[in-house]
């Protein structure tokens, strides 16, 4: 990863973390959609059915917290 | 048998690259009106997701293998088919749009500029509503300006630019001729970027942004 000023320029390859985010960022929420869910095996039984948008979140919420943002406030009751 | 899909291309590889899919399954590749699409069977015993990153990755290096080759349409992971009939019917509804979009985005790449503020970081507490929302309108017209200079400077090199909103930072599609990655990233280094932003470009990526036209 090069960087000039505070301008940070990464490849496609998955040589650091952060580039690694981009490359899971692109595989699952660039290109053409036909089916949206990852089936998951667990303990090699159970089936899990989990919905695209639930890692798309997971992976946006890793990118701020590793870029020192703070994470989105909870609700307060 | 289940179908992992991974991109479209406009036309055969020639010669066909021994690529090596997701879990090690062979790339193979169809015809489907006038698309070139390629895939790897699933055997029924196999679970794709057990080991989610390692798959992303996996399928990831397939595209760039092909996209090195040439442009390519890729299916988001992980779009798994029941079968051939599947993949061929939905490729076949869509075939016009996708060849359109393959002649179009031919010999171009796409570049991403990620522009967040820092600001957030050193966030005080707010008084009210309405300084928290001027707070906002003013980090946003801050990326906003960076992008306006950034885009400036390398109008020359750039055929399409196409931004949007993301969780308080501001992404930047830009779709460049291929192998001209470099000039655009020399032609960046000139814009002065204040300190309290961050400025990320990755790339080159398949122009997924603009398969759509305007």
């Amino acid at each position: 990863m090069a960087t000039s000023n505070q301008i940070v320029f990464s490849g496609t390859d998955a040589s650091d973390e952060t580039s690694l985010l981009d490359i899971l960022d692109h595989v699952l929420n660039a290109g053409v959609i036909i089916r949206g869910n990852l089936v998951i095996s667990l303990a090699g039984v159970d089936l899990v059915y989990v919905g695209l948008d639930v890692i798309l979140t997971s992976i946006e919420t890793t990118r701020q917290y590793m870029q020192g943002k703070a994470l989105p406030p909870t609700k307060k009751r | 048998m289940p179908l992992l899909a991974y991109c479209m291309t406009a036309a055969a590889l020639q010669p066909e690259p021994p690529f090596s899919g997701v879990n090690g399954s062979p790339v193979e590749s169809m015809q489907v009106a006038g698309v070139q699409c390629l895939f790897s069977q699933v055997a029924e015993n196999q679970t794709t997701g057990t080991r989610p990153k390692e798959e992303a990755l996996a399928f990831h290096r397939v595209l760039q293998d092909v996209f090195a080759l040439t442009a390519i349409l890729p299916f988001r992971f992980p779009t798994i088919v029941e079968g051939e009939s599947e993949l061929v019917a939905f490729i076949e509804e869509h075939a016009s749009e996708y060849r359109k979009a393959l002649a179009r985005l031919r010999d171009a790449v796409q570049m991403e500029i990620r522009i967040t503020s820092g600001q957030s970081e050193t966030r005080q507490p707010q008084n009210s509503g309405g300084e928290y929302l001027r707070r906002r309108l003013a980090e946003q017209r801050e990326l906003e300006t960076v992008a306006r200079a950034l885009r400036q400077t390398s109008a020359f090199l750039v055929r399409g630019w196409r931004q949007r909103d993301a969780s308080g930072a501001l992404r930047c599609f830009i779709l460049l001729d291929r192998g001209r990655n470099a000039e655009f990233q020399t032609a960046l280094v000139s814009v002065q970027i204040s300190s309290n932003l961050s400025v990320r470009v990755s790339g080159p990526w398949p122009a997924t942004e603009f398969v759509k036209e305007d």
